[in-house]
């Protein structure tokens, strides 16, 4: 039999005025189970608190329920108050009967009526409530970071500034990402090799951090602070032990194919060493075009090599790694502006898109810093065309953020060397955030070589051949078509996702947005939730951002782990989680495509699921859904739910018959 | 059974039928709405009895069957505006449940206003006294919930021959 | 054995058993069987209190008659086993509930009726009108279920409050419950008629409403072998207080949407969803069995 003990909190002067007090304790002390019904003034005051623990010690209560304010506003006051007087702290029930009733309600017999009902409902409510105790778990501190660009090497560093060992995972030969291959960076023109190259040089000579290249992660099986990562590496068919990069076996492969690195630029070798600057400074053999994969018997680069370290006999290496947490960081892509033919990419030679660009402004890159056309001349009018699939619902709905500034950028750089004559961008509305961006626009007012035209939408522009030119044409902000004259004509492409996300997404169990970015976590406060327990996104993989922008979202994603996962310390688990009856669970399954945390996890043999206490949350959904009542959801359970209900409508006294419906032939 | 706590005794006027409705609220959108419908001392009836979840998406049809067999003239479910979710998605399984329930109640006799599905956000204090008190006029205006077989008014035909029936 | 409101399938469930009845019928004394032998209610009568080792009803309560008929062999019987979906739960007549008595009366005899045991205001399920032992569910019973029933009877093994059937549902022993993806969700419901129908994929996967997930499982998937999605003849699982709402909570969650135009589109494709989800069982559901003021 339960022992509970009522009390009705005065709040002051603020409970009481409508209500009749007298009468609600007088109904309250007929329910069932109440042993104790006392008026407070002031419960959540010292003095209040004080008489709680006591009166619990000294009535022998095994439950409390308390009638005041709002839960939202000291439930958890009240809970510590029966922890200390030896109670658990769920054996409480508050009922609102001050923003819900004194407050809301003028009639003084309808408040006191509902007010009877409100404290009847938690009576009833409470009489259900188990103890539950918070568990806990050892876990992992190691960290598995995806994607060796800005902000994956940012998260990398600063955790290993902690002592956590951090596995980098990348699945190109090199590390660094992207800003390695261009020449300056935004805002201020510093040289991107400058920037990068000592952050590069101190985490591939750092102890605590492994770097995983030409890897990616096939499998993440486990939870926050327990995951398994499988990782896959493909063979570099290279010693990284023995090869200095000295590009001997790359003079020797008589292979050429187009190269990734310098795309509609340059052609490469099937064994390479990537860019020029690359780290590591390694080569690599492609097999999808080295002769030996083609059935020939080539060993041109092997005996080149003068540190022997060319080694066809290299496999592919499986492994796996514990973990506590994984921060996503695969970054961006730019999307393919073939897919809009108005813009003649792929057909007209001199439309190259911005990364083309940063190559040949690059100095070590394929035309040495030189902008040239395709027929090797140099342009004299150079056109960049902005929101090429950006900020078009059709395409890409988002800004992709930093184009405006790069192209102010490439401005900068090609009227400093001379590069062009002059230069048109084409832009609807230029996006130039902080002082430095301004600043960058500033300098280039007034200067007759640069001209800004707005165009009357996004991704509205054409391009025409015309007389050995290009014709940008678009539509201006009153309609009319406009053409301007150019030589060259620069797009700047949406970004994307990165082009292996969405296969990702699958691994780790995260959604992508509709252009494959991890935006579906983030909110307003935190944009490196990835919405799943123990996983971070960082910089561009959370969807469009700056330089700046990767590096401290690599740095909050890190922050976000070395707060969580604590060496020497538990994970605490809230007791307030779904759990299954697996003597009634049929294993059907349906509960599994509802849980947003993938907390759910079917098995075989028999059928049946199990609850993941870590990632659950404990919304409930899964109960709700479930149609064997094998999934229970605790604090919130159908017995505690449906007492309360029963209560408020008058049938308190019926919740144990209507309880055992279900099964009432048994008799 | 004690139907409508709230039910006018003033003995002023014909009595008015005073529906009771059980309201679940999401703790972290309606349950704040509600508390800020009471820190800004809005007037609200006295019929709505709360039931505070951790999201509507925990509202599981039978929890309504049983408020409407427990005497409930009318269920009113409230969750974060789409997209706004704690826990992303309970509300939109929130409004699978109860377009489908709906049409399971309808041939028991129970019309559709008298369970509603409503968005009310944390701030929204007098959006919460909008809908509660709506709600409440609505089956004062339907009267009280007769139950279908419990009934005896014989509006409800059985079907004829010509109405197809589902096998 | 006796039979209430009945189509009759129940007792052919004890022809089923083809020749295992020989042997069984070899063990027991048959006292009173209306529908295979003769046997007044007279002679019933006499049978002393707690004479009868057990009796088997099947069909639902529906008339003044059937209380009488039920509380009588209650009272003879030791042990008294449901038998059949109707005893169980209410079963198809069940679904007589949607509408008036009067309705009912109209609709089936017009003005000159003949001369009926009155109607009770609506149908019930054995259990709410006496003290149910034991149930054997479904419609009707399976061949292994009655032959469990009665072997145990005789052998006076019978667990009393008992549903002779799984504990679980259906789609633990379902031969499709592999192919369920957690994932599939359904655009518009399809009836069985219209598609064409993959013998090895789960139905719900195929857009066809099965109610095996809400469904005590113990039938052998007969129905599913046979291609056709199961019913929910033996009722829900013990946790479950409501087969249709189980039902709603199970397939709302395979709702494709997200507005409720498209929510209304899907369930288009789901004709008479009561009927559907309460086909056997509305007589024992939450809501529609409610009856106020009529007590057992």
């Amino acid at each position: 039999m339960c022992r509970i003990g009522v009390y009705i909190c005065e709040c002051g002067p603020n409970i009481g005025r409508t209500l009749r007090l007298p009468a609600l304790v007088q109904s309250t002390g007929n329910l069932t189970g109440v042993v104790r019904v006392r008026r407070v003034p002031v419960l959540c005051g010292r003095e209040g608190l004080d008489f709680l623990g006591e009166e619990i010690v000294a009535q022998g209560l095994d439950r409390v329920v308390v009638a005041g304010c709002s839960p939202r506003e000291h439930e958890s006051t009240f809970r510590s108050v029966l922890e200390r007087a030896g109670l658990n702290p769920y054996m409480l029930q508050v009922a609102n009967i001050r923003e819900q009733c004194e407050w809301v309600v003028r009639d003084r017999d309808q408040a006191t009526g509902l007010a009877r009902r409100l404290v009847a409902g938690a009576v009833a409510r409470v009489r259900h409530h188990e103890p539950l105790l918070p568990s806990e778990i050892a876990v992992s501190t190691d960290v598995v970071v995806i994607g060796a660009g800005t902000a994956g090497v940012r998260a990398a560093l600063t955790l290993a500034g902690k002592k956590r060992v951090v596995h980098l995972v990348e699945r190109l030969p090199c590390v660094g990402g992207k800003v390695p291959l261009y020449e300056d960076v935004f805002p201020g023109m510093a040289c991107a090799a400058c920037v990068m190259d000592p952050m590069l040089d101190e985490l591939l000579h750092h102890d605590g951090i492994r770097v995983h290249l030409m890897s990616s992660v096939e499998e993440l099986l486990g939870f926050k602070g327990n995951f398994t990562v499988r990782l896959l590496q493909s063979p570099r068919y290279v010693d990284p032990e023995a090869c200095l990069g000295c590009g001997a076996c790359v003079e020797a492969c008589p292979v050429r194919v187009p190269d990734e690195w310098n795309p509609g630029l340059a052609e490469r070798r099937a064994v390479a060493v990537p860019y020029p600057g690359v780290l590591p400074s390694l080569a690599v053999v492609d097999p999808r075009h080295c002769l030996r994969w083609q059935g020939e018997d080539c060993r041109a680069c092997e005996e080149a090599c003068p540190f022997d370290a060319v080694r066809f006999e290299e496999e592919a290496r499986v492994q796996e790694i514990q973990a506590g947490a994984v921060i996503v960081a695969t970054g961006f892509d730019l999307s393919d502006p073939g897919r809009f033919p108005q813009y003649g990419y792929g057909r007209l030679a001199d439309v190259i898109t911005s990364f083309e660009l940063e190559r040949m402004l690059n100095s070590s890159g394929p035309t040495g810093g030189r902008v040239l056309r395709k027929d090797g001349t140099v342009p004299g009018h150079a056109g960049f065309v902005l929101c090429v699939g950006s900020r078009d619902p059709r395409a890409a709905p988002h800004c992709s953020e930093v184009c405006c500034r790069y192209t102010l950028k490439f401005l900068h750089r090609i009227l400093a060397q001379g590069a062009v004559d002059r230069a048109t961008v084409f832009h609807a509305g230029l996006h130039l955030p902080g002082g430095a961006s301004q600043d960058l626009y500033r300098a280039l007012e007034g200067n007759p070589s640069v001209h800004f035209v707005r165009m009357g939408a996004p991704n509205s522009a054409g391009i025409l051949e015309q007389n050995g030119s290009l014709a940008v044409r678009f539509p201006d902000e009153e309609g009319r078509v406009r053409s301007h004259l150019v030589d060259m004509a620069i797009l700047a492409p949406a970004m994307e996702g990165a082009s292996g996300n969405r296969e990702l997404a699958r691994i780790l169990h995260l959604e992508t947005g509709g252009t494959g970015f991890f935006d579906q976590g983030i909110t307003l406060l935190d944009r490196v939730e990835a919405g799943r327990e123990g996983v971070f996104v960082a910089g561009c993989a959370a969807g469009p951002t700056d330089i700046l922008g990767a590096a401290t979202g690599g740095q909050a994603a890190a922050g976000r782990v070395l707060s969580e996962l604590v060496p020497g310390e538990t994970l605490r688990l809230e007791p307030v989680t779904a759990g299954v009856d697996e003597t009634l669970c049929s294993g059907c399954a349906v509960c599994e495509g509802l849980c947003p945390y993938g907390a759910i996890e079917r098995k075989d043999d028999p059928p049946r699921i199990m609850v993941n206490r870590v990632l659950c949350r404990g919304c409930g959904t899964c109960a709700a859904a479930c149609p064997s009542g094998a999934v229970h959801c605790a604090h919130f359970s159908d017995g505690q739910i449906a007492a309360e209900v029963e209560a408020m409508l008058g049938r308190e006294d019926q919740g144990e018959r209507s309880k055992e419906k279900g099964s009432r032939i048994a008799g | 059974m004690e139907r409508g706590s709230g039910a006018t005794q003033s003995g002023e006027g014909p009595a008015v039928f005073e529906p009771v409705i059980v309201a679940f609220l999401c703790n972290w959108c309606a349950c704040e709405g509600a508390d800020a419908a009471g820190r800004a001392r809005l007037e609200l009836p006295a019929n709505v009895r709360p039931v505070r979840l951790l999201c509507s998406g925990r509202v599981d049809p039978q929890h309504v069957l049983e408020a409407f067999a427990c005497g409930a003239d009318g269920v009113l479910i409230l969750g974060c505006r789409p997209g706004e979710c704690r826990y992303r998605e309970g509300n939109l399984h929130a409004m699978k449940r109860v377009a489908l329930l709906r049409r399971l109640l309808g041939p028991l006799g129970v019309e559709t206003e008298r369970l509603d599905l409503e968005w009310v956000a944390a701030g929204e204090g007098k959006r919460y006294a909008e809908v509660v008190t709506g709600m409440v006029e609505s089956l004062r205006a339907l009267g009280p919930l007769k139950p279908q077989s419990a009934s005896t008014h014989t509006t409800a035909k059985a079907p004829d021959a010509r109405t197809k029936v589902e096998l | 054995m006796t039979w209430l409101s009945s189509c009759g399938g129940c007792e052919e469930s004890i022809l089923d058993l083809g020749p295992d009845l020989a042997g069984i019928l070899g063990q027991v004394d048959l006292v009173y069987w209306p529908i295979g032998m003769d046997g007044r209610m007279e002679d019933l009568c006499k049978v002393p209190d707690g004479g009868l080792d057990a009796v088997l009803i099947n069909g639902s309560v529906r008339t003044e008659e059937h209380v009488e008929t039920a509380g009588l062999l209650r009272q003879k019987a030791r042990i008294v086993v449901a038998h059949g979906s109707c005893a169980h739960l209410g079963g198809v007549y069940g679904l007589a509930n949607l509408f008036s008595r009067e309705a009912v009366l109209e609709r089936s005899y017009g003005e000159d009726g003949p001369r009926l045991p009155r109607l009770l205001d609506r149908v019930k399920a054995l259990g709410d009108v006496v003290k149910v032992d034991v149930v054997i569910p479904g419609c009707p019973p399976t061949p292994d279920r009655v032959r469990e029933a009665l072997d145990s009877l005789i052998r006076g093994t019978l667990a009393r409050g008992a549903v002779l059937a799984d504990d679980r549902a259906l789609c633990r022993t379902c031969p499709r419950g592999e192919t369920r993806r957690p994932d599939t969700r359904i655009r518009r419901f399809r009836r069985v008629h219209e598609a064409t129908l993959d013998p090895d994929l789960c139905f719900l996967e195929q857009g066809i409403v099965c109610l095996g997930p809400v469904t005590r499982g113990g039938c052998e998937a007969r129905c599913v072998r046979g291609n056709l999605p199961c019913r929910g003849c033996f009722g829900p699982v013990g946790e479950v207080k409501d087969q249709g709402g189980g039902g709603v909570g199970f397939l709302a969650a395979l709702l494709e949407g997200a507005s409720e135009e498209e929510l209304e589109q899907a369930l288009d494709g789901l004709a008479d969803p009561t009927g559907l989800l309460y086909r056997y069982s509305l007589p024992s559901s939450l809501f529609g069995g409610r009856n106020e003021g009529e007590g057992p």
